[in-house]
């Protein structure tokens, strides 16, 4: 992959990501009571697009910054502690890496523009079902005749998109279609999801794509790679996460006075507060030591990748869940934020696939289990 | 003799995994009858003798004191190598903790005659601190030392010594001032198992082996030389670890053992089968992949920074909670073997369930009770206020 920056620099993308999502930062936007939103927040989105920031995996031919893993790891630890309305995994590292993986075909042209410019956004289609964690056989499928057909659920911000991706299997591989305007399939269920404006189920029912971006047998290695890498991201994601609420809820343990006493000072509470930070400790170099092995390019990444998944998710639900209880009364009122940080974390636990899938996943990949 | 510390890297790590393959014992190795065997007594006094005559022992300790000198990466290499060969686990108290002790407190004179009879297993030491009123409150300890004029009279019992029934030496907390606030009164004594007025009596542990004693003191003399480190300085003294040992402690090898034999009963017994069963080793599997890339996270940065942070206590805690959840896991799986002591078959297997358990349960106490390390943590990692 790309050069790899120094500490330093690393440091100073993390730190210009936070001040502008400081500055974009509106809390009250991520709450219940919100009113309805587009996927993404176009101000803020069009600063971080002209940074570079959502560009950042695209190869470097193509005016990206191609970050290796570690970097892109600490990028996404920034966004998930600001828990910012944006689409950061699915809209910005996941289409990045697919068209890096893809040798950025022409006809993804259309995404890269809009990641190097954060003028709209592109929406992905591969989940054929609720139980599918990966593009694969469930998803929808492009018969021999160019007609793409089947469900694809949960499609994050498929009607607000400015590109519409399908990542659809067909006989021996996958195959990666570029849809036209007219040309997206009959939109079924909308879903408000916890940070972004909606998700979507749609029926691809005899829709002939007009480009298809890639196609052949290399399609799916790239495509598995790409969604390992989103994976990953999404893991570092909800460490950063868990980590701000750590943070937070230590600061409110310090100072909230009960029967005469800071909270932190009761033994259950400590107890509890160091078994949370073991967690994120445990998350974080699971994390960094799955990128590590994908910059690598060693064949173990996808069980680490998988690893990092699991142990990310359980413990961000499990720390916020433990957030909420250990701030009482305020941690069940939406106004407090508690309730989106564990909104979120339900909602990047799930995606990509939960830690029941992914410990499967690590024991399959490690040969533990056949 | 194999010259060490001239070795590249790599060569040393292929040289060190002949010369074990070469001369460890096979009957000695950890086994899944024994996934977690020590080596005792005359067993292991000849193996640190082995070590020593190939130039192989204390590879923590400097040069200049008999030891390899080794570099904290190298002594990595060195505990990986020990543990691919399946070498049983060595507790040698006087080179883990007097030594350090001595180096940093000692006079000149108790180091030139002690350190190299430690090394020599000449004298085997063990370490008396618990008592039966002082375990995890180790200051609260009340073995009286009173200073006479030209020695010190020990009274008082000591409890959890582990190997003291092999030992020859003892060194020991005692109170030399009991008018001092708890740890203030407090000095690091040596003392000669062989003197009079000393009763050992083994304690039978549950794994239905004899590890851990009591040691009964009854004025018992000890001469001034015997003090190391200034009078009532003794609970200062007694921090001097190696500073990697905080290190060593978290390490996974007996996880992984414990992990390895999870997987082989699971086949063994059939339920490998099982869906439940699978997920279950999935999920340990996978905490010990994780906690493998914390601890050596740790390592690196020991290596780079040389210090390590109040950080490092999750460590230990980790390492033992995670083995016991591993041991636990194997005694649901072999089902009713679980309920015998003792030794069974189970197709190619020969294990003994109700040791392995038994043997998990101590290590959450021992080296720190991982209630009062959690406290700790609070209070270091996390800053939260102590009441």
């Amino acid at each position: 992959m790309g050069a790899t920056a120094g500490a330093e620099e690393e440091d100073q993308i993390a730190a210009v990501v936070r001040r502008i999502l400081a500055d974009h930062d509106a809390p009250e936007l991520m709450c219940l009571g919100a009113p309805a939103r587009g996927e993404v927040e176009p101000a803020l989105w069009r600063a971080l697009g002209g940074l570079g920031v959502l560009a950042a995996g695209l190869p470097e031919k193509v005016g990206g910054s191609e970050l290796d893993s570690r970097q892109m790891v600490k990028l996404a630890e920034t966004f998930g502690a600001a828990i910012s309305p944006l689409p950061y995994v699915a809209a910005a590292v996941l289409p990045a890496r697919l068209d890096a993986h893809l040798g950025s075909p022409a006809a993804l042209a259309p995404l890269r523009q809009a990641l190097r410019t954060g003028e709209g956004f592109a929406a992905i289609a591969w989940q054929g079902s609720l139980t599918q964690a990966f593009p694969g056989e469930a998803s929808p499928s492009l018969g021999d005749d160019g007609v793409l057909s089947g469900p694809a659920r949960l499609c994050i911000g498929w009607e607000d998109a400015s590109v519409r991706i399908v990542v659809a299997q067909r006989p021996g591989g996958m195959a990666v279609a570029i849809l036209e305007p007219d040309e997206f399939g009959v939109t079924g269920a909308s879903y408000r999801q916890a940070d972004t404006g909606g998700a979507y189920d749609i029926l691809l029912d005899g829709v002939r794509p007009k480009t298809l971006a890639a196609d052949g047998p290399l399609v799916a290695q790239a495509v598995s790679r790409a969604f390992d890498e989103a994976c990953l991201c999404s893991a570092a994601y909800l460490n950063g996460l868990a980590a701000g609420v750590l943070a937070r809820t230590l600061e409110h343990l310090r100072t909230r006075v009960q029967f005469g006493r800071p909270l932190g000072t009761f033994q259950t509470v400590r107890h509890q507060m160091v078994d949370l930070r073991i967690g994120l400790e445990l998350a974080k170099a699971s994390t960094f030591n799955a990128a590590r092995l994908v910059d690598l390019g060693e064949a173990a990444a996808s069980a680490s990748i998988s690893a990092a998944k699991a142990r990310a998710s359980i413990n961000a639900t499990t720390t916020c869940r433990a957030a909420i209880q250990l701030h009482g009364g305020l941690g069940f009122a939406e106004e407090a934020g508690l309730g989106v940080a564990l909104r979120v974390a339900m909602q990047h636990a799930a995606w990509l696939g939960g830690p029941r899938h992914h410990r499967r996943r690590f024991a399959r990949l490690s040969g533990i289990a056949a | 003799m194999i010259s060490w510390g001239s070795l590249p890297d790599a060569e040393f790590r292929l040289t060190l995994s002949g010369w074990l393959k070469a001369n460890y014992p096979p009957q000695w190795r950890k086994d899944a009858l024994r996934p977690f065997r020590r080596l005792r007594g005359g067993d292991l006094t000849a193996w640190l003798r082995q070590l020593q005559k190939d130039g192989l022992r204390a590879p923590a300790w400097p040069i200049e004191h008999g030891g390899m000198g080794l570099s904290f990466a190298r002594q990595r290499v060195y505990q990986e190598e020990m543990e691919r060969a399946q070498v049983a686990r060595v507790i040698d108290f006087g080179e883990q903790m007097l030594g350090p002790v001595l180096m940093a407190y000692g006079t000149e004179a108790q180091k030139r005659t002690l350190l190299p009879r430690i090394l020599s297993c000449e004298d085997i030491w063990c370490q008396g601190y618990s008592e039966p009123g002082a375990g995890s409150d180790l200051a609260a300890l009340t073995t009286r030392a009173q200073l006479e004029d030209d020695r010190f009279v020990v009274t008082g019992q000591k409890l959890w010594t582990t190997h003291a029934q092999d030992a020859t030496h003892m060194f020991a907390l005692v109170r030399t001032d009991p008018n001092a606030r708890k740890q203030a009164g407090i000095s690091f004594l040596l003392l000669d198992l062989a003197s009079p007025g000393v009763t050992v009596r083994p304690v039978a542990n549950i794994a239905g082996e004899e590890e851990y004693c009591e040691v009964f003191l009854e004025a018992v003399e000890a001469p001034l030389q015997a003090l190391v480190g200034e009078l009532n300085q003794g609970w200062a003294v007694a921090k001097a670890l190696l500073s990697h040992e905080r290190i060593w402690v978290g390490s996974p090898a007996l996880c992984r053992d414990a992990m390895g034999l999870a997987l082989r009963t699971a086949s063994a017994i059939g339920c490998d089968q099982d869906a439940a069963v699978r997920d279950e080793l999935a999920d340990l599997a996978c905490t010990l992949h994780d906690y493998e890339a914390l601890y050596s996270g740790f390592c690196e940065k020991a290596e780079i920074e040389g210090a390590i942070g109040p950080e490092v206590g999750v460590l230990k805690v980790i390492a033992t909670e995670l083995q016991q959840r591993i041991c636990e896991t194997i005694t649901e799986m072999a089902e009713g073997l679980a309920g015998i002591v003792g030794p069974a078959r189970v197709a190619d297997l020969v294990l003994d369930v109700h040791w392995q358990l038994m043997m998990s349960r101590p290590i959450t106490i021992f080296g720190g009770a991982n209630a009062v390390q959690r406290d700790l943590l609070a209070a270091t990692l996390l800053g939260l206020p102590r009441e």
